[in-house]
């Protein structure tokens, strides 16, 4: 079975799934009620869980995704989107939170297949291969005190991501996990 | 009506057509204020505005061409989006 029949996918944007509301659930719980936030999500996908953000905060929302259907679908749902790969087009210092959902299943090279949904879903062979670039960049463009929302897997290895993310220089706090029968979801605060 | 202000419409039913959020033409705008935290992706110097369309109310950007003031590299701005991806990306298939 492939990843795509795995995960009933039909469209070439990555619908809202377990994932996207552990998130969606972890950082509405925690951003501070201040319109003045400033809020990333990487990867919107749909545009799920910065249209929760939007809706259940009062903080200001941006969402950026490389796939343009991503990027469309997630303007539809009225959320401001820019078109990115991960943090490159956004200013130093900008953001009081990231919140990330990466592609995370580690995927055997010979059955990637070439489409967005790959994009959306595959982390290469360990899993790792958008977590690492992510975590090496969204320092930059963190405020000061500003933290990360990033959804880990199991299926990834916690450990290895803790570890990668402290030495990029965030320690690193499990701020909600869930358990399913192949995967445990767990979120990560990553802060300075 | 705002189209960043605007409710997370329909909260409950996140699998709803797109073809008909597509329909919704007011959304696809950017607001001005975006280009304060946006940088060019290659060197990360700031971005100008140019030949820019505003929509009927003159506040919101429609379409236009954001420039880097350092490279010169030139980034769309489509149906409210900023295309931000460095230009070896851009396309619309996979890499």
């Amino acid at each position: 079975m492939t990843l795509r029949e795995q995960r009933e996918i039909e469209t070439d944007v990555y619908q809202p799934a377990e994932d996207s509301q552990l998130l969606a659930e972890a950082a509405c719980a925690r951003l501070p009620a201040d319109e003045d936030q400033l809020v990333l999500e990487v990867g919107t996908g749909s545009g799920y869980v910065a249209g929760r953000i939007a809706a259940e905060t009062p903080v200001r929302v941006i969402a950026s995704d490389l796939n343009p259907h991503a990027v469309r679908e997630a303007r539809g749902e009225g959320v401001e989107t820019v078109r990115a790969d991960l943090v490159a087009p956004f200013a130093d210092g900008t953001f009081d939170a990231v919140a990330f959902n990466p592609p995370y299943l580690p995927t055997d090279p010979e059955n990637e297949w070439d489409d967005w949904m790959e994009h959306a879903l595959s982390g290469g062979e360990d899993g790792r291969a958008v977590i690492d670039p992510f975590l090496e960049n969204v320092g930059r463009v963190l405020a000061p005190d500003g933290v990360v929302y990033l959804l880990v897997s199991s299926l990834t290895g916690v450990d290895e991501v803790v570890e990668r993310a402290g030495e990029e220089g965030f320690s690193a706090v499990a701020v909600a996990d869930e358990s399913f029968p192949f995967e445990t979801l767990t979120v990560l605060k990553l802060f300075r | 009506m705002s189209a960043v202000s605007r409710p997370f419409r329909e909260r409950l039913c996140p699998f709803r057509s797109r073809s008909l959020l597509l329909s919704a033409v007011s959304l696809f705008i950017m607001k001005e204020s975006l280009l304060e935290i946006l940088c060019c992706p290659l060197d990360k110097h700031d971005l100008e505005l140019e030949d820019a369309e505003y929509d009927d109310a003159g506040e919101e950007i429609v379409a236009g061409t954001l420039v880097c003031s350092e490279c010169g590299e030139r980034y769309p701005i489509e149906d409210g989006i900023p295309n931000l991806l460095p230009p070896d990306m851009r396309e619309e298939t996979p890499a």
